[in-house]
């Protein structure tokens, strides 16, 4: 579903973030990436929605050559990867339902195609109850689960987390990657960044380890964050 | 695009005028006094033309004859002459007689003044551009003492319409430049406030033209209101201007009718509702290159 093939990537201000990065995720595959602050992981999780264009090697998803997508050829893309962040990126003034909705809007999806999935969606996420709260009302485990429920709705084979469990207690932290460890298992290739060595020991999941912008380890299965 | 998503946009839409209630309504004012004077300047331009048309369309060239020259003969040259339109022979008695109904003098006296008046033959030309060249050829004629035309009002309006056409069109870009300006700092205010929106616009896929949508509806909004504005102030101020004339001094025409006047407050509206449009595409763009 993700493939990986010599990446490099270098930002416009001369920073090298990643370096010979061969990476190949399988459909339905649960990953984690794993390193240090600074390591290289969010910029490998924006080469895999076009956020970035490697500056070498390949990147393929769901069949597509990134790198080469024209610009008009990005929102699609887009459709097909669902992204969660740490900060959650809920919009204030919308009730969960309608930021769940909203990423259904911004496609033009009619009202009935909208009100059969987007309480599908929050079903999945477990706040099939609170479509008319906004997001202030929620716990932090709540509104991460508002996002994933968002990146969600439009069936996106490929879902990535950059640190979604940054903001939250442990045991909310377990119950969010257990959540997305569940929507892996549905057949969504899920792609987890994060530098949580309390999730990932008790995960026993596959394990990218990337140093300085290099992988280092690539524990298929069991893997624990620093492979001990 | 789906019902759906159009009433999204108008949403947006909608919102974000609310949101910036007092930046838009200083933008539409603002707006609407540069679409206003450009609404004036370009009934100025038009009217000047039209009264230059007048002018020009009434202006002759008079041809004094000497006291032997054969009209009729001169009459047939000029004919050949393509620029010519029309040619019509006065005698000198008829120019003493117009000359008397116009100054008021009773035609009984005529007989004690005597006539100082030559006899006159009256030449209108197609275009009026061709006046000079045409009056110049016929000064060579047999027969002509002289060649006179009102070369100097057609003339003077028409180099007032021609300047007011450039002065107009100067002034006019720099409102154009300043309207699109106005709409382009508050669709930028709007693109900041919701940044954090079209960012998740983005990122769940929404097309560079979804995410427009909106701004361009808020550019043409500003546009229309001030246009609409704009158009009505200044077609009652012609109307007044019209009335004025016509009671005040009739001899002034201006072009005047219903159709003109809608046709010309559409057109603002058109042109406001462009430069909007235009102002917001160029703030967006922008954004979305940067993103
Ligand atoms: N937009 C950017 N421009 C320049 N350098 C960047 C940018 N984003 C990240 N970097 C640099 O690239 C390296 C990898 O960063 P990042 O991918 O964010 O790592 P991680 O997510 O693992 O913390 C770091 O050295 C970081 O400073
Ligand atoms: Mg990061």
């Amino acid at each position: 579903m993700i493939y990986m093939e010599g990446i490099g990537l270098v930002y416009p201000d001369g920073t090298r973030a990643l370096r010979g990065v061969d990476l190949h995720i399988e459909r339905g595959e649960f990953c984690f990436l794993v390193g240090a602050s600074g390591s290289g992981k969010s910029s490998l999780l924006g080469l895999i929605y076009r956020e970035f264009v490697p500056t070498e090697g390949r990147v393929i998803v769901a069949g597509q050559d990134v790198a080469a997508l024209p610009r008009k050829a990005v929102p699609f893309l887009r459709r097909q990867v669902g992204v969660v962040f740490q900060d959650f990126r809920l919009l204030p003034e919308k009730t969960i339902w309608e930021n769940v909705a909203f990423a259904l809007d911004v496609l033009g999806v009619g009202r009935k195609e909208k009100h059969h999935k987007v309480p599908i969606s929050l079903e999945l996420v477990g706040l099939a109850d609170k479509g008319e709260a906004f997001p202030h009302q929620l716990s932090g485990g709540e509104q991460q689960r508002v996002s994933i429920a968002r990146a969600l709705v439009n069936a996106p084979p490929v879902l990535l987390a950059d640190e979604p469990t940054g903001n939250l207690d442990p045991d909310v932290s377990w119950e969010i990657v257990q959540l997305l460890a569940n929507i892996a298992e549905r057949g969504t290739t899920v792609v987890v960044g994060t530098h949580d060595k309390y999730i990932v020991d008790l995960m026993r999941r596959r394990v990218v380890n990337l140093v300085q912008g290099t992988v280092v380890r690539d524990a298929k299965q069991g893997g624990s964050y620093d492979g001990t | 695009m789906e019902h759906s998503g159009l009433t999204f946009v108008l949403i947006e839409t909608w919102t974000a005028i609310r949101r910036n209630l007092l930046i838009t309504l200083a933008a539409i004012g603002n707006m609407t006094i540069c679409l206003a004077i450009l609404g004036a300047f370009a009934l100025g331009a038009v009217n000047l033309d039209y009264l230059a048309g007048l002018q020009a369309k009434g202006a002759f060239i008079s041809v004094y004859l000497k006291a032997d020259a054969d009209g009729g003969a001169i009459r047939d040259e000029l004919y050949r002459d393509e620029r010519v339109k029309n040619t019509e022979f006065v005698s000198k008695d008829q120019v003493l007689l117009e000359w008397a109904h116009m100054t008021g003098t009773d035609p009984s006296e005529l007989e004690i003044i005597g006539n100082p008046y030559p006899d006159i033959i009256r030449v209108w030309v197609a275009n009026p551009n061709d006046l000079p060249a045409v009056a110049e050829t016929v000064g060579q004629f047999d027969g002509v003492d002289d060649v006179q035309y009102r070369k100097s009002v057609t003339d003077k309006i028409l180099a007032l319409s021609q300047g007011i056409k450039i002065s107009g069109m100067m002034l006019g870009l720099l409102l154009v430049a300043g309207t699109m300006l106005i709409v382009n700092t508050t669709v930028r205010l709007t693109i900041y406030a919701r940044r954090r929106e079209i960012r998740i616009m983005q990122l769940v896929g929404a097309t560079n033209w979804f995410i427009r949508m909106p701004l361009l509806c808020e550019g043409a909004f500003q546009g229309i209101i001030g246009g609409t504005l704009a158009a009505t102030i200044v077609a009652i101020g012609y109307a007044c201007l019209h009335s004025y004339l016509a009671q005040n001094l009739q001899f002034l025409k201006i072009v005047y009718s219903a159709q003109f006047v809608i046709a010309f407050a559409l057109g603002l509206i058109l042109a406001g509702t462009l430069f909007g449009v235009a102002g917001a595409l160029f703030s967006a763009n922008r954004y979305l290159a940067k993103t």
